[in-house]
């Protein structure tokens, strides 16, 4: 019973540090996507991504065999470019809804100028040509 | 000139002054079509002059060429498969066979890459070397096959 227990013990011991790093590439995978999703929040708010996009690419692709120091350095580099993605989105939102405000006025003031057009063209008309037209008074009889 | 004649002139030119303020939200809803480019490359990184005849252990050398006309940004996942007896009639992608390769990146719109594959067989085998594109979408947090895939015939030998 003794020389099993220690033998499961042995293999434990062993594959420990396996199943750690296993998981902390699982850790690296999530982070990458984790990233990336970021990535794409920051883009549709309009962000400038390109630089987070080049240093995400050079994380993302490492080789399965890879020592833990180095998992480790990537998996805090894909943190720090979800970070970066998310102060990106945050500023560029602000900016979006000016976009849209900027827009909705114009369109009201652009909407108000074609009712006024509508309702006193023909006063505007005849202001104009009364007022080219030469000396036109209005006597009151 | 007519009352009528400034009222539709003044009309015209307040409705383009609306069209152009709001285009470019309308912009993407007649965009062109979405598509992402596919090939595989030799070892000369060209089109052609693939390796057909390989021998086991041989460490072949190709690429895939990638272009992104998504219109946003996408995470490409390419898995190189070997497909053996393959048949035309009855087999089509994704093929449910473990990859033997498999790389991940990153593309903006407009943007290409190309990705090396250095593959290496070690039993002798004859059939189609395969490979698929997948897609990552945000919203399942997974990768979809994305009905694109490349493959050449392979003859491993001893």
């Amino acid at each position: 019973m003794t020389k099993i227990t220690f033998l499961l013990l042995l293999i434990l011991s062993i594959s420990i540090p396996f199943q750690v790093k296993g998981s902390k590439y699982e850790d690296y995978q999530k982070g990458i996507l984790e990233s990336y999703t970021a990535l794409e929040k920051a883009e549709k708010a309009g962000g400038d991504i390109s630089i987070n996009i080049i240093a995400l690419n050079r994380v993302a692709n490492l080789p399965a065999n890879i020592n833990e120091k180095e998992l480790d350095d990537a998996i805090i580099l894909a943190k720090d470019i979800k970070q970066s993605a998310i102060k990106t989105e945050q500023d560029n939102l602000l900016n979006n809804y000016f976009d849209y405000a900027r827009a909705a006025s114009v369109i009201l003031v652009l909407g108000a100028s074609a009712f006024y057009v509508l309702k006193y063209s023909s006063r505007i008309y005849y202001m104009i040509w009364i007022r080219y037209r030469g000396n036109w008074r209005i006597e009151k009889k | 000139m007519t009352p009528k004649e400034l009222q539709l002139i003044m009309l015209t030119i307040i409705t383009l002054l609306g069209v152009i303020t709001v285009y470019p939200f309308l912009e993407k809803t007649f965009s062109t079509p979405r598509y992402t480019e596919m090939a595989v490359l030799g070892p000369k990184g060209l089109l052609g002059d693939y390796p057909q005849n390989i021998t086991v252990g041989e460490k072949i050398q190709l690429s895939i060429f990638l272009e992104n006309h998504e219109q946003n940004m996408q995470l490409y996942e390419v898995q190189a498969k070997l497909v053996e007896n393959y048949n035309e009639e009855n087999q089509n992608p994704p093929f449910l066979v473990d990859p033997i390769a498999s790389n991940i990146i990153i593309l903006s719109d407009s943007e290409n890459s190309t990705i090396p594959f250095n593959i290496t067989f070690d039993q002798s085998t004859k059939g189609k070397l395969v490979f698929e594109l997948n897609k990552f979408n945000s919203e399942t947090q997974s990768y979809s096959y994305h009905n694109r895939w490349v493959a050449l015939w392979v003859n491993v030998t001893e």
